[in-house]
């Protein structure tokens, strides 16, 4: 069940085309930037966008940077809420649960195939970024933001750990859209409400009167991978962003499991 | 009733996570006999308790976005997130994390080192000033709550325990003697009861429901952070520079070239004048202190511009009041009442202070 799934998310064209539009939005950043050689103003614009000029190395955490406030989560919650609504609304759902499949194993299955577009699409993003800076901005040595030096094999292994993380927190959004596909026969809507739970999370964790609740806010934490990047790493943002998430995904797959697994399906 | 049994494991499992945070923050603390004055002494003598924090500060003082400021209007408004690696009072780190990057200072001996990630600078500044803006290692709790307590004329109180930082933490209040004569209502600093490094202060201001100044570490751990972790070298491709006035503020002390009077409407000069000495006076009684500030033609142009009629810009802890006096723009800037600035801006103008050539 589990391979049928996976060979069925890397046969649809779609998970290519998203695959390449992620790809796509930083490499054309790089490439104006390359250009024009301006990057942002320093402090402005997306996180390490504006070292990039002195070397590519970093970019694929610039990319991150770039994709993750929006078109990151879209494309997984696009994903993970097509995965059990797309079925129902093409009817294929109740003859998936006539073959000797259990709901449970079903749902793993789709949690399995969303889980591999979400590691699929950050690790492209960071590979695609990294050879776009390293052709367009040249492989200089790198520092950290505490101004320490980093070897390569300093470097790899953060970009490596940036991909973890971010993946990680995907699975957050991942398993929102989940839930919701499950609740909903219609894809759009499902994906469209786990986007609207990511907007509205990102609109309190800017307002300052929102403070109480801001640390259990779902997005409140993406942005801590920059913390790898400092000298020691600074781990506290980044361990509370990897314990919110893995709540936000056990709470919303069980949720998911509870509702799926006693749902009556008609369509 | 498997469909409730499921939705119910589901509904436990959520309920059981939402009340962890208040059961964290319910730990109940412990009551210590230590008199406030007991508290005082040990803050005092905290600055040679080696440790590395995390903490964050945030300050409520809106100021007008001056170019000459810097950051200083950001670093007074908003929150700022630091981690601190301590060893002695001349041998530390503190790095202000942004969401980017980091502007890190770096004390060791008499050299003080600033590290700015954003446009890969290095500041380096030998000796301490007299005058300059502050930065982000000022408003650590453990910095600013010596700086605060060391204050002459105050009265002081115990106040009930607190968990900082996973501890708890007995509380000391310091008011001011004469609360007439400052806008400061009280500071309140908790203090790890082992060490007597100070965890969490709050600054309130006269008829402020909430602190306009609240600094606390978050994590804390005690002991040597080791030499590696205050060092610091510069990078490849950074810029370095050597200044001796590293901000407008310690510039205008150095260049202006007024003699400020020792006594200006009856309040003492904390700094008399005499050799050596800059153009920038702070007037110092406890809580109640002001600077008065001489500027050149074109910052001194700029502020008036940017005044409101009656050159006043007033915050809850902090009134600013700009003027002239003869030819020469002045800012007066203190946790004082209006009124106690315009006496002073009018003893100038009175006495305007003698020009004593280019310094």
């Amino acid at each position: 069940m589990i391979l049928t799934e996976l060979a069925k998310l890397v046969r649809r064209p779609r998970t290519w085309v998203l695959v390449a539009l992620l790809c796509a939005l930083p490499t054309v950043v790089a490439v104006f930037v390359a250009v024009q050689e301006i990057a942002p103003r320093p402090g402005t614009g997306p996180a390490f966008l504006s070292a990039v000029l002195d070397s590519g190395t970093l970019f694929p955490a610039a990319a991150l940077a770039i994709v993750l406030p929006l078109f990151l989560p879209v494309a997984v919650a696009v994903v993970a809420g097509e995965s059990v609504a797309g079925e129902a609304q093409a009817g294929t759902l109740r003859y998936l649960l006539l073959r000797p499949v259990g709901r449970t194993r079903l749902l793993v299955a789709k949690l399995v195939s969303t889980l591999a577009f979400t590691l699929l699409s950050v690790s492209f993003v960071a590979l695609t970024a990294y050879a776009v800076g390293v052709a367009l901005f040249g492989s200089a040595e790198v520092s950290s933001v505490s101004g320490t030096e980093f070897s390569t094999a300093d470097a790899t292994v953060r970009i490596v750990l940036t991909v973890l993380y971010v993946g990680w927190s995907m699975l957050g959004v991942a398993s929102v859209a989940l839930f919701l596909s499950t609740l909903t026969d219609s894809p759009l809507v499902a994906a469209l409400g786990a986007v609207g739970v990511l907007v509205a999370s990102t609109l309190l964790v800017t307002l300052e009167a929102a403070a109480a609740v801001q640390p259990y806010l779902p997005t409140r934490y993406w942005l801590a991978f920059i913390d790898l990047y400092r000298d020691p790493v600074l781990t506290r943002d980044l361990l509370r962003g990897v314990g919110l998430q893995a709540v936000y995904i056990g709470v919303f797959l069980a949720a998911a499991w509870a509702n799926f697994t006693t749902k009556d399906v008609t369509s | 009733m498997l469909r409730s049994w499921r939705w119910a494991a589901v509904a436990a499992g959520v309920a059981a996570l939402v009340s962890l945070p208040t059961l964290a923050g319910a730990l109940p603390t412990r009551s210590s006999d230590v008199t406030a004055e007991e508290l005082r002494d040990l803050v005092r003598a905290s600055g040679a308790v080696a440790h590395e924090a995390y903490g964050e500060s945030r300050v409520d003082l809106p100021l007008p976005d001056v170019d000459a400021l810097g950051d200083v209007p950001e670093l007074l408004g908003s929150t700022t997130r630091t981690r601190t690696a301590w060893r002695t009072p001349l041998d530390w780190r503190v790095d202000r994390l942004t969401v980017a990057g980091e502007t890190d200072v770096v004390r060791a001996g008499a050299l003080t080192t600033t590290w700015d990630s954003a446009d890969r600078s290095v500041t380096r500044l030998l000796g301490d000033l007299p005058v300059r803006l502050p930065r982000a290692d000022d408003l650590t709790a453990p910095v600013l709550a010596r700086r605060l307590v060391a204050t002459p004329d105050t009265v002081l109180s115990r106040l009930p325990e607190r968990r900082v930082a996973g501890r708890s933490a007995p509380g000391l209040r310091v008011a001011p003697a004469d609360p007439a004569q400052t806008l400061v209502e009280s500071v309140d600093v908790w203090v790890e009861p082992g060490s007597g490094l100070p965890l969490r202060v709050e600054v309130r201001a006269d008829g402020q429901r909430n602190p306009v100044v609240t600094a606390v570490v978050l994590d804390l751990e005690l002991g040597d952070p080791g030499a590696r972790r205050t060092a610091f070298d510069p990078p490849p491709g950074s810029t370095e520079t050597t200044t001796q006035a590293p901000d407008v503020a310690a510039e205008v002390d150095r260049l202006v070239p007024f003699l400020l009077p020792n006594v200006l409407a009856g309040d003492g000069r904390a700094d008399p004048a005499g050799l050596g000495t800059g153009g920038v006076a702070v007037y110092d009684r406890g809580f109640e202190a002001y600077a008065v500030v001489p500027l050149d033609r074109d910052l001194g142009g700029d502020l008036l511009e940017l005044a409101p009629p009656g050159g006043v810009f007033a915050t809850p802890l902090v009134t600013v009041l700009v003027g002239r006096v003869e030819r020469t723009a002045y800012v007066l800037v203190g946790t004082v009442p209006e009124q106690v600035l315009r006496d002073a801006l009018t003893a100038l103008r009175r006495d305007p202070p003698p020009f004593v050539g280019d310094r």
